[in-house]
């Protein structure tokens, strides 16, 4: 295991700022809203906090907030990767719409 | 030796994890590739998930699989007696209810800063104050 010294630590914390803002700097706001639902299911990645939370429990207390914890971790990440494929259905092209006017789909370039 | 391994093999996992997200919400950002940009972030989460799940760490025992068939039959039970109620048309509308799990993610976090401070007397001062901090913000998140 690789230990971080605290300087360390705040370097990842800017560059992954920066990382984020440059991936979402220039989203056309059409997209705002499957962005957001996106980022809510990459949130879900708390689900891996939480098995760890629940492995270490030792209490039955402890064990039964941990599995709780899984639960709603598991349902943030199955949740928002659902409804974020449903928005994201409507920017599919069909195969209509494509014989019907290729200009549609240029204009979404 | 082993545990050396699969500790670098976790990770390994989870910085793949994390491309895989960045990739995945940079594809999100255009109309041509959003729909695929999901499925990257998919992947990530996945590998994650099956890769923490895996670690004999994160086990103690069997409690992940006993508690999910625990949660698996009770969950049954409960649909059963749903069923049961809509059928005798006590119940109409349940089938329309839509899960609402955008808060979830924040329920857990308060989860986890709680199993946290349960075993408290191992951790520094400054481990608990972050985790009363976590806490607080997951409560806040869950109840909005």
């Amino acid at each position: 295991m690789i230990e971080l010294s605290a300087f360390a630590a705040l370097y990842i914390f800017m560059l992954a700022a920066f990382t984020g803002y440059e991936v979402i700097a220039k989203v056309p706001a059409i997209l705002h809203t499957p962005l957001m639902s996106g980022s809510n299911f990459v949130h879900g990645i708390v689900l891996v906090g939480a098995m760890v939370a629940l492995g270490s429990a030792e209490s039955v207390v402890g064990q039964t907030i941990g599995f709780i914890a899984v639960i709603l971790g598991a349902g943030n990440a199955v949740g928002g990767y659902v409804v974020t494929e449903r928005m994201l259905e409507m920017f599919r092209p069909s195969a209509r719409d494509k014989q019907s006017d290729p200009a549609t789909t240029e204009d979404a370039r | 030796m082993a545990g050396e391994y699969i500790g670098m093999a976790i990770q390994v996992s989870y910085y793949a994890a994390a491309f895989l997200f960045i990739i995945g919400l940079k594809r999100m950002s255009s109309p041509l590739t959003a729909a695929s940009g999901i499925k990257w972030a998919g992947v990530g989460m996945l590998v994650a998930t099956a890769i923490t799940y895996a670690n004999p760490a994160t086990q103690d025992g069997l409690l992940i699989p006993q508690c999910l068939a625990d949660h698996h039959r009770n969950f049954h039970r409960w649909r059963g007696g749903l069923v049961d109620r809509q059928k005798s048309g006590h119940d109409r509308h349940a089938a329309d209810d839509r899960p609402c799990t955008t808060a979830w993610g924040g329920g857990s976090a308060a989860a986890i800063s709680a199993v946290e401070l349960l075993g408290s007397a191992e951790h520094a001062s400054v481990f608990m104050i972050l985790a009363v901090l976590g806490g607080f913000i997951g409560s806040v998140s869950f109840s909005g």
